[in-house]
């Protein structure tokens, strides 16, 4: 911060060593709260078998929890039949696994694709034989003035299905995904793209894999492609948005797993369908019935060190994951670095505005503050994006919404701190010969931007932490790399953990670079 | 050097400066005196143009500034401000506010600078500070660096508005040092302030401002010494009045009598003067027509002498009273002068004063 080292009232010295002492206890923080699960999951697993009768089928859940995945077939069927099985609603299967394994439910409903995948790579967790949901359809989406398109996906489809192709490509993804690789197909290159929105955050449906797309989705895709001889461009966005983005004209269709529902039918045209897709349930082995309990036993268990470097080996280092975090990384920064300059740049023309002695100047500034602080960031940004910049690419549209946001706030952190300097300044300044702007300058501003950088700070981080949510419009951000991690390795904390440490450190980088600079400035 | 001719500033609808006229010369220190709100801050911020004057015309070296051509910026480098509330450039040190003038300004380098603010800052004392921030010093220190700000700009003449007002009693004769340092070797200054004993021995010059005037002006003596009009004798005498009108016999006593004390007590006369005021007073008020309309008395004290008067103005049409056979005004007062003021007689009884 500042301070004048030739005053000798603080002790340079020892103000470091204080930050350096703030920066070790803040990651020793990270740190435990990483150990906290592993630690959790190594004493739940010795605490004493659970006396309840084990569970053999889905009947045997009654009375008891159930997650399941919210406002979808598994949680309206679950409830309507089985209102005596308690249900708690998630948002990611990856999440629900986890309650699992915490012991805070009993079992976890899910599609059968997603269910395989998840259990291969959960330790001590079983299938259950049957489920009474019945099985819903997975679709492709086209805008409703797509019908053309649409009419193509079908014909291929059938092509697909007559020749078993289909049929070896799912059994392919969904029994053997581990060894499960996309085809080598001679993509076309030339000619209009098709435009395909995807999530690629589910395994086995959509994921990234060696950073590269796969999957069963991915691949019917791509085949697709070759069959029509178009090339594909694939546009990444939040599961939310696929749809909508088929009639906003930001894709031509989407596809990530989407279920077949009448509702959505009504909005826009679905694919005829190409995977039947079964719930399947989800138990902890030790509460299963012997009877049900598969070979996939015999794990050790590793202590809590151990367990640890196996989450880092797997969410970061196996198939360069660290890659993905590092674009996202590039991503973040250069949103937030861009998105704070502008915005400061534009935050002190509005103070000029807002300051001026013209009428309609302050009106306007005090508007565009007024609105501006008024409407959420995710708002805005969803408003930019597909309402008022549709043709223009997200992460510049993302910077300008973010830097309107931001002038907002600190055009009035730059007023209140410019008005709170003492008239007495200027005054002394200008009867000092200076003229009133170059009074401004050399008295008025550094004694203003001194008094202001505390809070500006306090708005830059949060600014850093409000720009996560540009995965909502297809941005690449760390938060959306966290989130395809997840969906690969469906660890539910440690990816979070790595990016919530990575935020803190850009915004440790940030405001440092911001001390240095007001270090010289006053 | 300097001639202010019929200035004139009003803000808005409020007359601040009526007609001011006013020379100064080189190497003359002028004392500006008067009542608060008379004009004397902004009078002295029309003459560097901090304020825009509404009216009439200063001449500077011969050339008119109030015509809009000449450069306000340079001309401001000429004359040094000091402020009551010193204003010292917060975010720079000692040494810093009185080297950034001449390098920002007068383009010179930061070394030259340097050294002649630190030949600065021995003048006034402050040498020992430079590198001092402006809060970690006294006002008087504060005050001091701000004159040596002043003088880095090398002016012709230095403005100083109530320079010590806002010290504390301890440290206004460090800063007041300063400034007769600075008198004795020629500086022009022109030096608003309510420090009488300081102005009497500084300038060379007095003038006594009053409701946006020059009412009176003179050498330090003649102001301060024989005052010709009535209101500068008032305000350099410091002198307090008393006023209780009479309107029947039958007056409230209780009340003259608790207004009277407390201003004895608010002015610090001593038991002896308010008992010898009052009983002249009881003499007059036994002896002087009260039953004939509205009688006017005051009773007048000077902070500065501690001399006591004492005026009685009669109602209308009522003849003179014989007031001097009285033994006890004979013996306290030391004259009694009577006249007549728009058709009301007036007697005007002076207290005997042991002091002088
Ligand atoms: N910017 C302004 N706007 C309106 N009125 C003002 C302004 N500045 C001064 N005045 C008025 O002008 C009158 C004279 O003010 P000024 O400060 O010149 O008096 P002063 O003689 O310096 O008094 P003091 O001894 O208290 O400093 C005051 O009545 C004040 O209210
Ligand atoms: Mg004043």
């Amino acid at each position: 911060m500042c301070y004048n080292p030739r005053a000798g009232r603080f002790n340079p010295g020892l103000y470091k060593m204080n930050k350096t002492l703030h920066i070790v206890a803040t990651l020793v923080a990270y740190v435990m709260l990483a150990v906290a699960p592993a630690w959790s999951a190594e004493s739940s697993a010795e605490t004493s078998q659970q006396t309840s009768k084990p569970i053999a089928c889905f009947e045997d859940l009654r009375g008891r929890v159930l997650a399941v995945p919210s406002s979808t077939v598994q949680d309206i069927y679950v409830e309507e039949h089985y209102p005596d099985i308690r249900l708690d609603r998630f948002d990611t299967e990856a999440d629900m696994m986890l309650s699992l394994q915490q012991e805070k439910c009993d079992g976890a409903i899910m599609d059968d694709v997603i269910c395989y995948a998840l259990v291969r790579k959960t330790e001590g967790v079983t299938i259950l034989p049957d489920s009474p949901v019945p099985p819903c359809q997975m679709g492709v989406v086209f805008g409703k003035h797509n019908a053309e398109l649409c009419k193509q996906f079908n014909a291929f489809i059938a092509q697909l299905k007559a020749s078993g192709e289909l049929q070896q490509i799912m059994d392919r993804w969904i029994k053997h995904f581990d060894t499960a690789e996309m085809p080598n197909l001679p993509l076309p290159t030339k000619g209009e793209p098709i435009r395909v929105a995807m999530e690629p955050c589910t395994e086995p449906i959509v994921f990234i894999k060696n950073e590269k797309i796969a999957g069963f989705d991915a691949e019917l895709v791509q085949r697709f492609s070759v069959y029509i001889n178009r090339p594909v461009e694939i546009v990444e966005m939040e599961y939310d948005s696929l749809i909508a983005s088929t009639t906003t004209g930001k894709a031509d269709m989407a596809a990530s797993g989407i279920l077949i529902t009448e509702e959505r039918a009504e909005s826009v045209l679905f694919s005829d369908p190409y995977y039947d897709s079964h719930s399947r349930v989800a138990v902890l082995t030790k509460n299963a019935d012997a009877s049900i309990i598969s070979g996939n036993e015999g794990t050790q268990s590793l202590g809590i060190w151990g367990s640890i470097k196996r989450s880092f080996m797997r969410n970061i280092i196996e198939e360069r994951r660290y890659m993905l975090l590092w674009d996202g990384l590039k991503v973040t920064v250069y949103i937030s670095f861009f998105s704070a300059l502008l915005g400061t740049i534009l935050g002190a023309f509005i103070c000029y505005l807002r300051m001026s002695s013209c009428k309609i100047c302050s009106t306007f500034a005090r508007v565009y503050i007024d609105i501006m602080r008024g409407t959420p960031v995710l708002v805005l940004l969803m408003m930019m994006c597909y309402v008022a910049f549709t043709q223009f690419d997200n992460t510049p549209v993302a910077i300008i919404t973010f830097a309107m946001n931001f002038a907002a706030y600190v055009s009035e952190m730059f007023r209140t701190s410019i008005s709170s300097i003492d008239k007495g300044q200027t005054e002394a300044g200008i009867a000092l010969g200076f003229s009133p702007v170059r009074t401004f300058y050399h008295i008025v501003l550094p004694q203003a931007v001194r008094r202001v950088l505390p809070v500006y700070k306090g708005e830059l981080i949060s600014l850093i932490k409000n720009t996560s949510i540009v995965g909502y419009v297809a941005v690449a951000d760390l938060t959306r790399a966290s989130y395809i991690i997840r969906g690969r390795t469906f660890d539910p904390f440690f990816p979070l953990l790595m990016v919530a440490l990575m935020y803190f450190l850009i915004a440790w980088l940030f405001t440092y670079i911001l001390d240095r600079i007001g270090n010289k400035v006053c | 050097m300097i001639q202010i001719k019929h200035l004139q500033k009003s803000f808005g609808k409020i007359e601040v400066l009526t007609d001011v006229n006013l020379n100064i010369k080189c190497g003359e220190v002028i004392s500006i005196i008067g009542p608060s709100g008379t004009g004397k801050s902004t009078f002295l911020r029309c003459l560097n143009l901090l304020e825009q004057p509404t009216g009439g015309s200063i001449i500077i070296d011969g050339e008119e500034v109030l015509n809009g051509k000449v450069n306000t910026s340079k001309l401001r480098q000429k004359m040094g401000m000091v402020f009551q509330s010193f204003n010292l450039f917060n975010h720079l040190s000692v040494l810093d506010n009185v080297c950034i003038g001449p390098v920002k300004l007068k383009g010179k380098s930061r070394k030259e600078a340097e050294a002649k603010a630190m030949e600065l800052l021995k003048l006034v004392g402050m040498a020992e500070k430079a590198h001092a921030m402006p809060d970690e010093l006294s006002g008087g220190q504060k005050q001091r660096a701000a004159i040596a700000r002043s003088l880095s700009m090398e002016p012709e003449i230095i403005l100083f508005d109530e320079p010590t007002s806002a010290l504390d009693p301890t440290m206004v004769s460090e800063v007041l040092s300063v400034i007769r340092a600075l008198a004795r070797q020629g500086m022009t200054m022109a030096i608003v302030t309510h420090e009488m004993s300081f102005a009497r021995d500084v300038s060379t010059r007095v003038v006594y401002m009053d409701k946006g005037i020059i009412y009176e002006e003179g050498t330090p003596e003649e102001i301060f010494e024989h005052p010709k009009r009535e209101r500068t004798r008032v305000f350099v005498n410091r002198i307090r009045d008393f006023h209780f009108a009479f309107h029947s016999p039958d007056y409230d006593r209780f009340l003259l009598k608790s207004e009277w004390q407390a201003y004895c007590n608010k002015y610090f006369l001593t038991r002896e003067s308010m008992r010898k005021a009052q009983l002249i007073g009881n003499v007059l008020f036994r002896n002087l027509p009260l039953d004939k309309g509205t009688l006017d008395f005051y009773f007048r004290y000077s902070e500065q002498t501690r001399e006591m008067s004492m005026e009685v103005l009669l109602p209308f049409g009522t003849d003179e009273v014989d007031l001097e056979s009285s033994q006890i005004i004979r013996e306290l007062c030391s004259s009694v002068e009577s006249n007549i003021e728009d058709d009301r007689v007036k007697y005007k009884l002076k207290l005997r004063h042991k002091n002088r």
